[in-house]
């Protein structure tokens, strides 16, 4: 058995697919660097907000002053551009990891599961050997050639592309998905003015048949894509899934990202194929690559796969309905499943009986202010905000920070969020269960 | 969703059920260019008034002065509702037209040192003009009409006092001409855009009903009574409340929630399309346990019975009997949790004005 495991991860394959992964991925980081810099949102979201969402433990990592973001952005961009034609990769790779987890890292609100899954790839990416084949470090002689890479470096990106679809399917298998059809019903609903396919969001069933159809497509088409025959009816599969929620959501660059990722799951002669069509050389040596720390790579990454494992269902250490506490919601590969708006504000006191209702938007982007909303952790995280700034700039003794909060979710009807007998300033920021999140009544 | 994609190819090109499109249309030219042109027409009347009171200064024509003031102040009150609709939003309709409590001190001081041009008025922030600065100009609830009067007679800043008012009526004739020139080149997008992204008219819609909503709880209800976000305090403002010195708060409250409704419905000339009408057919239930939609128009309705209990004057109101004014305040935040919380909700509309990666 251990055996058999240990031909699997260590017996060598072709590079193909290793390279041929790197030239898509670092394209398509390229374009969502550079979309995102042309949209302009580096200045929307880490230059305008006065107040940042830091992630619990990561408190210290605040953004770069003046135009230094764009210096940031600057680099992944140029580090993408490296990836991509294997300049100098091992720095690139690195780098870029660094500088797209660091911006990841600055603000709660901006958290998207695709943005973590970019972050763990590039994390792997770091140690995979993806410039020793079609690639201007071989060309240049930075790095030598190989033909033959151990299984483990095409295996592990599959493995993480198929986790995100598993959970993401796993993560449906919830009363209001798959019993109401919720968010669905909501979504299709208001976009019945389509064109060609606006007349079905008509039909109640509709909404059930995409609910469960999306919930089956995410559980099994990791199985499918690693499966010879399956293989091109499942990529196409995938293709017409996220082009298709594409067109309906706003999704961003999500559904490219997939399209691109599950690349890798092709046979070595596929991507021996593509890759001439850049004239790239078919592979004439027959060097077998050893990555150096081979089996400490690996124990690090059977570590880190057991935290995929896990943290997905760490919200069951938590009470309460998680689509309304959203404890332990991220960082799961939930996507899509809520439709949840809240009415969130605070007012504030002082021991001498000052009150002062705050204005959210004084100190939060629109944006910031329909994330906090919503959210506990971060409705919990801008009251200390608020206690610090009003004894700091406002004279407040002792401030107390008290939210009135009413939020809806999934269809149901709006209700108390918050309970607003609370100071919240005096509640700690950690990650135990948050007693005055009011409980979610049907 | 291969399935969906099958029959779809043989669906009818283009549905929209319950007719967004038809609801646009009607909003865009039953209701709002309406709502806009009679404002227009409202302060071309108050401008002619000014332009009749100022060279012939008496008493009649300062009641006649004030008659149209209060009748552009009555019509902007079926404007107001659009605020966060591009045209209104890049005119920056509020702050020019409505923004209250006013700053009395400030407009006596930019009086006193004669800075009245119009081009002072409109680098002025929003508690310096539009129609709550007229509104002090015109009426005092200490001062007699005679006494009004010689604001601009005997006193020696009298000609600064309707220079400034001047350019007050002015600058609000601009911001109003150039909403309906923006109307005019957005209608199309205005009733071509069906979806419920950022840019989408109902997202505009939402967030503009909504916004009115906040501000009627906040500015028309809650400053004046006390209200620091959602808790009483002593601190009354009685003096903050719209169009104090002219006593017209109630007047003016119940114009905001019947035109909300009015709207709602899709009402104007004719009854048309209305966003409520839409609500209506996603059989949405509210917190109440009806219908979304109606529970809607039931709670504006007990917004309305809660603003009459206030009697005429809400100032007096809120000093002499405040559990009234609580009463109204409690209702107008129930209004608020539907209009901002239930209805995206049920539309899948955000509260939030920026476009952004999803996942």
């Amino acid at each position: 058995m251990i055996a058999n495991v240990k031909n699997f991860l260590y017996r060598p394959v072709s590079i193909a697919p290793l390279a041929s992964f790197r030239i898509l991925f670092g394209a398509m980081l390229l374009f969502s660097s550079v979309r995102f810099v042309a949209k302009g949102w580096v200045d929307l979201l880490y230059i305008q907000p006065q107040f940042f969402f830091a992630y619990e433990g990561f408190e210290f990592i605040k953004p770069l002053l003046g135009n230094g973001m764009y210096f940031v952005f600057g680099g992944m961009i140029l580090a993408a551009i490296c990836i991509l034609f294997g300049l100098f990769y091992r720095v690139a790779s690195i780098a870029f990891f660094f500088l797209f987890t660091y911006v990841e890292l600055l603000d709660k609100t901006n958290y998207l599961n695709h943005y973590y899954f970019v972050s763990i790839i590039s994390l792997m990416m770091c140690i995979l050997p993806a410039n020793k084949h079609a690639s201007l470090d071989v060309k240049l002689g930075i790095t030598s050639t190989s033909a033959y890479i151990p299984n483990w470096c095409i295996f592990i990106l599959q493995l993480q592309i198929a986790c995100v679809y598993f959970f993401a399917g796993i993560a449906k298998i919830n009363p209001d998905w798959l019993l109401h059809a919720q968010p669905l019903t909501i979504w299709l609903k208001s976009r019945d003015h389509y064109p060609i396919i606006g007349f079905l969001f008509n039909y109640s069933i509709v909404p059930y048949l995409f609910s469960w159809f999306g919930m089956l497509f995410d559980i099994s088409i990791a199985f499918f894509l690693w499966n010879n025959k399956t293989r091109p009816f499942a990529y196409i599969a995938v293709v017409v899934f996220h082009v298709i929620t594409s067109y309906l959501f706003q999704i961003g660059v999500f559904p490219f990202v997939m399209i691109v990722a599950t690349w890798i799951f092709f046979s070595a002669n596929f991507h021996q194929k593509f890759l001439s069509i850049f004239s790239i050389a078919q592979i004439q040596n027959k060097i077998i690559y050893t990555p150096k720390f081979n089996s400490f790579f690996v124990a690090l990454l059977c570590f880190h796969f057991l935290i995929q494992l896990l943290l997905p269902f760490r919200y069951a250490l938590y009470p309460n309905k998680l689509f309304w506490t959203e404890q332990g919601y991220r960082f799961s590969w939930r996507v899509m499943l809520m439709e949840k708006n809240a009415l969130t504000t605070f007012v504030v006191k002082d021991a001498n009986g000052k009150i002062e209702e705050v204005c959210n938007r004084n100190y939060l982007t629109p944006q910031q202010e329909k994330q906090m909303s919503t959210q506990p952790d971060m409705i919990l995280q801008f009251a200390h905000f608020l206690a610090n700034e009003y004894e700091t700039k406002k004279g407040f003794k002792n401030a107390e920070v008290y939210a009135d909060s009413y939020a809806a979710l999934n269809g149901h009807p709006s209700q108390a969020f918050i309970d607003n007998t609370i100071d919240l300033a005096k509640q700690p920021i950690n990650f135990a269960p948050k007693k005055w999140i009011l409980p979610f009544k049907k | 969703m291969c399935f969906a994609f099958a029959i779809a190819c043989k669906g009818p090109e283009n549905t929209d059920e319950f007719g967004k499109k038809e609801m646009f249309i009607n909003y865009a030219d039953n209701i709002i260019l309406p709502a806009y042109t009679s404002y227009g027409t409202a302060l071309n009347n108050l401008q002619t008034a000014f332009t009749t009171f100022s060279t012939n200064t008496d008493a009649t024509n300062l009641s006649a002065l004030q008659t149209a003031f209060l009748n552009a102040y009555a019509a902007w009150h079926t404007c107001e509702i659009y605020e966060k609709t591009p045209p209104a939003e890049n005119a920056m309709a509020i702050d020019n037209n409505n923004y209250f409590p006013t700053r009395k001190d400030s407009i006596e001081a930019y009086i006193g040192r004669n800075s009245t041009s119009l081009s002072f008025v409109q680098s002025r922030i929003k508690s310096d003009k539009g129609l709550p600065a007229m509104e002090y100009l015109l009426f005092s609830r200490t001062l007699t009409p005679t006494q009004i009067l010689e604001r601009f007679t005997i006193h020696p800043n009298a000609a600064a006092y309707t220079a400034y008012l001047g350019s007050l009526i002015s600058n609000c004739i601009n911001v109003q001409a150039s909403i309906v020139t923006e109307w005019a080149t957005y209608r199309d997008t205005y009733i071509n855009s069906l979806g419920t992204d950022a840019a989408g008219s109902i997202s505009y819609m939402v967030n503009s009903f909504a916004q009115r909503v906040d501000d009627f709880k906040r500015h028309q209800i809650g400053i004046p009574a006390g209200y620091q976000g959602n808790v009483a305090t002593i601190n009354i403002n009685p003096q903050a409340a719209q169009a104090y010195n002219a006593n017209k708060s109630i007047e003016y409250m119940l114009l905001t929630l019947n035109n909300l409704k009015d709207v709602l419905n899709g009402k104007g000339a004719v009854d048309g399309k209305g966003l409520n009408d839409y609500i209506r057919t996603l059989n949405v239930t509210s917190t109440f346990g009806g219908n979304l939609a109606d529970d809607i128009l039931a709670q504006i309705d007990v917004c309305i019975d809660k603003v009459n209990a206030c009697g005429v004057d809400y100032a007096n109101t809120i000093t002499t009997d405040k559990p009234k004014a609580d009463a109204l305040f409690l209702e107008a935040k129930k209004l608020l949790v539907l209009m901002k919380v239930d209805v995206p909700s049920a539309l899948g509309v955000s509260i939030t004005y920026t476009d952004s990666d999803g996942d």
